[in-house]
């Protein structure tokens, strides 16, 4: 090693990168000494300071064992996914409920259609019918259908 | 991200896992460690506290887990640090880093460890210098703020903090000493 430690040199050795000159040259000189320890201050007090502020700031321990803590928060995450269920199915019930709806509106729909196509369907009114079938009884046409 | 235990290796020795059995012990020993990385981390209270929390409750499901290459307190540690970058990767929590960044600031020059054997005008120097490193620490990289203050909070050696954050020791000397180096920087430190 040339001289005196570096400003990098000085934040190598802070940092844990320890280079056996650096080491041999610390040893033997003051001056490089002092100026490391100079360094170093602010980075201590920092570590100092801030485990004074935490521990100031450190909530009381909690008296609740660890094993009824996990067991509480089990039965809330149970809970929550009761609620959800809950949730889910209020949800759900209208929208079946929707559904079986739509389901019995179709099938109405169908036998009114069914009940208007006989209707079109019909040749005469349904007052008229008596009418028709005489008509037809009389008319030669018509004796295959009465004599059947 | 995704707590593992992974990188934990085998053979669980018999002291870790005594000291696993009783857990409660285990939580009063290691809380006020594990609580004051996650506050110096975070700067939010309520966060640190629910994430402490949720470290001992991860730590407790998988205590079976644990093979004991590390020492408990590293591995809490390990959980810890996961527990803040999944924190801080959601950018709500960046936000109220902000936010809280300026409140707990004005805290923490409160009730810093002051030697009150030292002149008043001594005293408002070293605060202040308290007052610069923090500032500075706080615009590092998450994770140069990390191995920062994993080594000079909790003065951590290089080895637990690379079992901690499952990095190899070059690495973590190679954040530790941008981090030094960019707060000697800016507290004024170098020339």
């Amino acid at each position: 090693m040339s001289g005196h430690l570096s400003s990098v040199e000085i934040s190598e050795w802070l940092a844990g990168i320890r280079d056996p000159d650096a080491e041999r040259h610390l040893a033997e000189c003051a001056g490089c000494a002092a100026e490391l320890e100079r360094a170093r201050e602010p980075l201590a007090r920092f570590g100092a300071a801030t485990r004074a502020w935490c521990a100031a700031e450190t909530p009381a321990p909690r008296p609740e064992p660890m094993a009824s803590a996990v067991r509480r928060r089990r039965s809330l995450t149970a809970m929550r996914i009761a609620l959800a269920a809950a949730a889910a199915l209020m949800v759900a019930a209208p929208v079946y409920q929707h559904h079986q709806h739509a389901i019995e509106m179709a099938r109405q729909d169908e036998v009114l259609l069914e009940q208007v196509q006989a209707e079109v369907s019909r040749s005469v009114p349904e007052p008229m019918q008596p009418l028709e079938k005489l008509v037809a009884w009389n008319s030669p046409s018509g004796q295959s259908g009465s004599s059947q | 991200m995704e707590t593992t235990l992974a990188a934990e290796p085998s053979s669980m020795t018999a002291v870790a896992a005594g000291e696993l059995a009783d857990f409660d012990a285990v939580v009063r020993r290691y809380q006020p460690a594990v609580f004051r990385f996650l506050l110096a981390s975070l700067r939010e209270r309520e966060a640190a506290e629910n994430l402490t929390q949720e470290c001992f409750l991860r730590a407790y499901q998988a205590r079976r887990n644990f093979r004991g290459d590390a020492s408990v307190r590293t591995w809490l540690m390990r959980i810890a640090v996961n527990l803040v970058n999944d924190r801080r990767k959601s950018a709500r929590l960046r936000f109220w880093r902000r936010a809280a960044q300026t409140s707990l600031d004005v805290s923490f020059t409160g009730d810093w460890l002051a030697d009150r054997r030292s002149s008043p005008e001594a005293e408002a120097s070293a605060r202040e210098q308290v007052q610069a490193v923090w500032r500075a620490a706080a615009e590092l990289s998450e994770r140069q703020h990390a191995v920062f203050l994993l080594r000079f909070v909790e003065e951590m050696e290089i080895r637990e903090i690379a079992a901690a954050m499952g990095l190899q020791e070059g690495t973590v000397k190679a954040h530790l000493f941008r981090a030094v180096d960019t707060v000697r920087k800016k507290i004024g430190d170098t020339p």
